[in-house]
């Protein structure tokens, strides 16, 4: 194993047991719902953040051991790092960001300069300074110093988020073809799709790691698909033991258990649990109707798809894309509702799990 | 009558480059860290800022009063009085302007926040690396606001200098103390020209805060 970590990360409200273990030149995809770790996991590699214990060793080199009170510093850790907001350095201009790391690690160049460059598009803008570029410019020049660094392992966070969908194919595979080992943090499952070959999924309190075509086939075929979410509750209904809970603009009415109007809980959401309708329904015993946008469909097991569908966005956050839901319907009743990508139709939700609680243990509990 | 006048522009250069020296690392560690004594380092920092310049001034010349713990050693590794003296005038400069060094610098470096710092390490920079190439140029206002500020402060300063300095021509007669002087006297034209040039030059400074801090607003 090239990279091999093993750490818990605490936060306020709940904690995050890390395991990951990758080999030489292969790619992590880290994916999860927001405000779930990712980013968190990727500070503790780079050395930004302290976990709360644990091991982290690279090449047999020992980066961390909380045991040993080892902490290596981030300037020996051989990363390139690429946050999710750019952080150039406004004193230099473009040529000077994306050169900074490379004139500190001035002993091996195996990508030039020129490369990088061309692929990211940056030729016409190397003059430019930070504040005069636009905010997917920003990003590329934030990538490009990251990889020109001549980092052993790629760190990048939402890399692709504010690009538009023509360069964001294009850098998707210049980053594929890129030789060193990376851990790429995402929403875009499509993203992890093409370019990781293990998955990390963030579960609750625990990282579950997977050949991510291991857990693409799960997600589609074997009726495993799910979504994950971040809910905050609302409402607390006592006598019925209901909370209304909401993640963004969609709100919910789920049997939560106990819990106070401000409680976080990260519930899932099973693709066999959802069933689709073009209406909302009345007179139903189904309690959470969400409108949502039909993404794509495709065929998962023999005479039933998999649909994914979009919530509401948030509009402060441009937060929409990563807040899916799967159905799995049979073929037959995808036709009968003639389900195409864009069509707008609701979804309706029949039980859930329960992941992480605000107090209490974890435990994972379905709820009809 | 011109002498108190480069007397003022020296001390409060020398006392601007060692401020500036000085302040630089303790307000980037007071930025940076959470120990639970940060505000003890804080309010110490600050005191001159709330003390009567004449207090501040009493201690100043206790401590480097012949007898006093620095005094004392000056006298022993120099053999002169470091009270009365040019050299004690700086060293009290230096505390009495203190504040006005680290607390824009502090603030800018919090405005920036640790991050930039945390991405040139992450791209290889060692610490004062780091530190040099990029958190410093990017909290540029900060030093701009610090240094016209330590420098404005100086050439105003009348009560500890009288404590500590007294008021040796050539030496420690500075220029508001010139200037206490020929009012005392009724020297009112004297008194009015140094006192114009002050009021000029105070006025400029400050201009050039805050016409430099739009500019790098722009810069941004």
């Amino acid at each position: 194993m090239t990279l091999k970590a093993q750490f818990r990360i605490k936060y306020p409200r709940f904690q995050l047991d890390v395991r990951i273990d990758l080999d030489e030149g292969q790619t992590l995809g880290i994916w999860g719902p927001s405000g779930s770790g990712k980013t968190s996991i990727l500070r503790v590699l780079a050395g930004f953040n302290l976990p709360f214990g644990g091991e982290i060793s690279f090449r047999r080199l020992p980066w961390l051991s909380t045991e040993q009170k080892v902490n290596l510093v981030p300037e020996k850790r051989q990363i390139g790092y690429m946050l999710q907001d750019p952080f150039l350095f406004s004193n230099y201009d473009v040529k000077g960001n994306l050169l900074f790391g490379q004139r500190q690690r001035e002993n091996h160049n195996h990508i030039s300069f020129d490369e990088v460059v061309e692929a990211l598009d940056l030729v016409s803008i190397l003059d430019r300074h930070p504040r005069d570029l636009s905010g997917g410019e920003k990003q590329r020049v934030s990538m490009g110093r990251a990889i020109l660094s001549q980092p052993d392992l790629l760190l990048l966070d939402e890399p692709f988020a504010s690009l538009d969908p023509v360069r964001r194919q294009h850098l998707v595979e210049f980053i594929y073809d890129l030789p060193m080992s990376k851990v790429i943090v995402s929403h875009d499952p499509y993203e992890i799709e093409t370019l990781t070959s293990e998955t990390l999924t963030l579960q609750g309190q625990t990282t579950h790691q997977q050949h991510t075509e291991q857990a693409w086939q799960n997600l589609y075929e074997e009726g495993d698909a799910f979504s994950l979410h971040n809910l905050i509750v609302e409402e607390v209904d006592p006598g019925d033991e209901l909370c209304r809970a909401r993640e963004g603009s969609t709100s919910f009415l789920l049997p939560l258990g106990q819990r106070r109007i401000g409680d976080r809980v990260q519930v899932k959401f099973r693709a066999r649990d959802i069933s689709i309708g073009l209406h909302p329904i009345k007179d139903s015993s189904i309690l959470n109707c969400i409108p949502v946008q039909v993404e794509d469909v495709v065929e998962a097991r023999p005479g039933m798809v998999l649909v994914r569908m979009s919530m509401e966005p948030i509009p402060a956050l441009n937060k929409g894309r990563d807040r899916f839901l799967y159905a799995h319907i049979t073929r037959r009743s995808r036709r009968t509702l003639n389900l195409q990508p864009g069509d707008r139709v609701h979804a309706f939700i029949k039980g859930m799990a329960i992941l992480t609680q605000t107090k209490q243990k974890q435990q994972t509990e379905v709820l009809q | 009558m011109w002498e108190p006048f480069a007397l003022t522009l020296k001390l409060a250069v020398v006392t601007v480059v060692l401020l500036l020296i000085l302040a630089t690392p303790l307000a980037w560690w007071l930025s940076q860290t959470k120990r639970r004594w940060k505000p003890v380092l804080e309010s110490l920092v600050g005191l001159p800022l709330v003390l009567p310049p004449t207090v501040l001034g009493f201690y100043l010349l206790l401590l480097l009063g012949p007898k006093g713990w620095i005094g004392s050693f000056w006298v022993d590794w120099t053999g002169e009085s470091l009270t009365f003296s040019f050299t004690g005038l700086v060293l009290a400069s230096l505390v009495y302007s203190l504040p006005f060094a680290v607390q824009p610098l502090q603030s800018s470096f919090e405005a920036l926040g640790s991050t930039h710092y945390l991405v040139a390490r992450s791209l290889g920079a060692k610490p004062l690396k780091a530190f040099l190439k990029v958190v410093c140029p990017m909290s540029l206002r900060g030093f701009v606001t610090a240094g016209v500020l330590c420098f404005a402060h100086t050439l105003g300063e009348f009560g500890v200098v009288l404590m500590v300095g007294g008021n040796i021509p050539g030496k420690t007669r500075v220029l508001s103390i010139a200037i206490y002087d020929h009012v005392e006297s009724f020297e009112y034209h004297q008194a009015h020209m140094l006192s114009i040039v002050l009021l000029v030059v105070s006025f400029l400074m400050l201009m050039t805060i805050y016409a430099t801090n739009r500019n790098i607003g722009r810069f941004r």
